[in-house]
């Protein structure tokens, strides 16, 4: 067993007119080394706040984490002091944020802003500094860097900025990188040469990855296996070419079916009726109860497990085996 | 086969001028859409994809005369509005609006739903009393949301929900041409479903004609009749969606098309990297605008502009190797 990172059966609350509403209701997350692995599902259904959660960055309050284990070379980081864990966040577990440009300090060069995050965890000379500042611009495909590492953030554009992100965070070679949507906000030209990018830095530096996004098109061709969360927990788990062929949780096919591809002709998607329960709401049983094509009784009352149904895959619906009957 | 054009716009340039120095004078141009021909049939759907800041935005809010154009000809339904004054314009105003990408920043959050919904309807003085508020109701289930949707304010309503009451909105007046600048854009990929659903049934239950810009080829392609493909102010390549995806000609709708996401894991391809950042539409390249990017430009592409021709098929496109 060789996973960098474990999450395990964590639970997040935070307070909301005077009471705490939980929003992640206990999930694990194992991250092997060197893998990259997919989280995808609904906005608001807890992936930040997880992501966060590991660098230890939740706001609290209104914000705790109320239980679980956050396993990282064999100590548990929820029990670091916050001393121990600035050694270790942007070091040996770095984050690439879901807003770029907000994420960038505007009042200094993005030349210094990398430099920056060297010298706080590396002991290195101002020449190697600049050495390694140049290396990773370059790495990470922005032309012209020794001109470019004098810009502000505002004066490059949103592809620029975000690979200054991904420069940021991989100044100190992580063993861990968690990039929450980092592609997102991109056009698909520039989304193609970032994918590729943390494609080839965990190959050349054996990273591991924790992607989260909302595009399965994403997942299919980056992660080695998926995490599909809904409404605060992980409904369905396995390798990616599994989930796809052959998913076992309804949600996971709702969301399969709704995505275009580039085949169809004008013509209805299948889309997944209604909207996701809010967190303050979450009603008994099964939490996708009210969308599911295949929901009985028993949903309405008992909540489902994740179960295994195949190998190194799970999934959390009382109809697991019936899944492959939906039609789509 | 003879079908109505309800929107033809020639030579559309807008152009936004760079101030500079003290007096501020005019020192350049941005040349954000810059010398478009294009028209859309009655009923019909024309997609508009390219990368950020190439300009569809611009050309959507110029059709519309939100952005006056700098110079070319905007007809709606055979009258030429390009030179319209703001008062000539108003009776059309109703039958052209616009979705935006931000559900979150296009619906005044003071306002509660009816209000929004109902302005246009106020301010063109159309219907009132009981018909104004039963047909109010009506869209609200046309857009699939609740009529208690109605005495509730913005932010009580997730994103997708906010995309339907801006839809409403756009609806009320009975438009005949919508433009949906990037209308899911931020949404979830589910939510995403029931939204591009929502376009079409109106299209048919209405004989909507839409411009719908995306940067997303998988939706464009799911939507369109047509789609155009746009680079530095121009249009580059169009043609019907089927023919556009089966036989791209021009080489960065080939890039475009070869960096989609696909989901399928069992499906390996060959991706191309576009190199090198977008160019200024400030002082663009000389010749095609696309050759220092372009991975098969030859000297004549530095220097000779290539023009956008028929390649049969309704098919057109601009590039000196096709
Ligand atoms: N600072 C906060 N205060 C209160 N609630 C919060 C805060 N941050 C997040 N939440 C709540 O926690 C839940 C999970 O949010 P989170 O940001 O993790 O979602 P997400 O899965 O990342 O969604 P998205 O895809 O939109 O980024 C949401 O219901 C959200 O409203
Ligand atoms: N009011 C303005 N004044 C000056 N320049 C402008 C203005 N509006 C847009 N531009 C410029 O015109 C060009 C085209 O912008 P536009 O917003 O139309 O692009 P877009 O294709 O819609 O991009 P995106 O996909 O990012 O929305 C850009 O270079 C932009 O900076
Ligand atoms: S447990 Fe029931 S409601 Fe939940 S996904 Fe399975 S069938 Fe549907
Ligand atoms: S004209 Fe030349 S540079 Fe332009 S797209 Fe064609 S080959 Fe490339
Ligand atoms: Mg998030
Ligand atoms: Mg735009």
């Amino acid at each position: 067993m060789d996973n960098v990172l474990e999450i395990k059966d964590l639970r997040i609350s935070f307070a909301s007119d005077g009471k705490r509403v939980e929003v992640v209701g206990g999930i694990s997350i194992n991250v092997p080394k060197g893998k990259i692995i997919g989280v995808v599902g609904e906005s608001g259904c807890g992936k930040t706040v997880t992501a966060l959660s590991v660098m230890r960055l939740i706001p609290e309050p209104p914000g705790k984490i109320d239980s679980g284990e956050i396993i990282f070379d064999g100590a548990d980081l929820l029990h670091y002091s916050d001393r121990d864990m600035r050694s270790i966040r942007g070091n040996r577990i770095s984050m690439i944020f879901q807003e770029p440009i907000s994420s960038l300090n505007p009042v200094f060069t993005v030349g210094n802003q990398i430099e920056e995050a060297l010298s706080t965890h590396l002991n290195l000379s101002k020449q190697e500094r600049k050495e390694r500042v140049l290396e990773l611009l370059t790495l990470v495909g922005i032309p012209a860097p020794q001109r470019r590492m004098h810009n502000y953030p505002h004066e490059m554009s949103g592809g620029m900025s975000q690979r200054v992100m991904i420069a940021m965070a991989l100044a100190c070679n992580p063993e861990v990188l968690i990039a929450d949507e980092p592609t997102t906000a991109l056009d698909v030209t520039i989304q193609a040469g970032i994918l590729e990018l943390i494609n080839d830095l965990r190959v050349k530096m054996g990273m591991a990855v924790l992607l989260i996004t909302h595009d399965l098109g994403i997942i299919a061709e980056v992660a080695d296996e998926v995490y599909v969360m809904y409404a605060g927990k992980v409904v369905e788990h396995g390798y990616t070419a599994d989930i796809f062929r052959e998913p076992h949780h309804p949600y996971t096919v709702g969301l399969l079916n709704s995505v275009p591809g580039l085949q169809e002709n004008k013509e209805m998607l299948n889309a997944i009726p209604g909207v996701v329960p809010s967190p303050d709401n979450f009603p008994d049983g099964c939490r996708f109860q009210d969308r599911c094509p295949l929901v009985i009784d028993k949903c309405r009352t008992d909540e489902p497990l994740l179960e295994q149904v195949g190998n190194a895959h799970t999934a959390a619906c009382w109809r697991r085996a019936e899944v492959k009957k939906i039609e789509n | 086969m003879s079908v109505k054009e309800l929107i033809k716009i020639e030579k559309l340039k807008k152009y936004f001028p760079i101030k500079s120095g003290i007096i501020s004078r005019v020192s350049n141009y941005v040349k954000a859409v810059d010398g478009i021909d294009l028209s859309i049939p009655e009923g019909q759907t024309i997609g508009l994809v390219g990368e950020s800041g190439c300009g569809k935005t611009t050309l959507g809010k110029t059709i519309l005369k939100l952005l006056e154009p700098t110079s070319g000809e905007i007809i709606f339904e055979n009258n030429n509005i390009t030179h319209l004054s703001a008062s000539k314009m108003r009776p059309f105003r109703r039958e052209m609006q616009i979705v935006f990408q931000d559900p979150y920043g296009s619906l005044n959050p003071r306002m509660k739903v009816e209000s929004i919904v109902s302005e246009g309807l106020v301010i063109h003085n159309i219907l009132s009393g009981k018909d104004r508020k039963d047909f109010i109701r009506e869209l609200m289930r046309t857009v699939g949301l609740r009529e208690d949707a109605l005495s509730r304010y913005p932010h009580e309503f997730s994103g997708g929900q906010r995309q339907r009451i801006a839809i409403a909105r756009a609806l009320a007046l009975k438009p005949k041409f919508i433009v949906c600048d990037e209308p899911i854009s931020a949404l979830d990929v589910s939510v995403q479903a029931q939204i591009i659903n929502l376009f079409i049934e109106l299209q048919e239950k209405f004989k909507l004609t839409y411009l719908f810009i995306s940067h997303d080829l998988r939706v464009v392609r799911h939507i369109s009749d047509k789609v155009a493909v746009m680079y530095l102010g121009k249009i580059v390549e169009i043609s019907p969606s089927k023919e556009l995806y089966k036989n791209p000609l021009h080489p960065y709708t080939q890039i475009l098309i070869s960096c989609v996401p696909i989901a399928d894991p069992s499906r390996k391809r060959v991706k191309t990297v576009l190199k090198g950042d977008v160019p200024s539409p400030i002082n663009p390249p000389f010749g095609c605008s696309f050759h220092p990017r372009c991975p098969i430009a030859v000297e004549k592409c530095k220097t000779v502009e290539p023009e956008l021709r028929d390649v049969g098929s309704d098919h057109l496109v601009s590039c000196h190797l096709v």
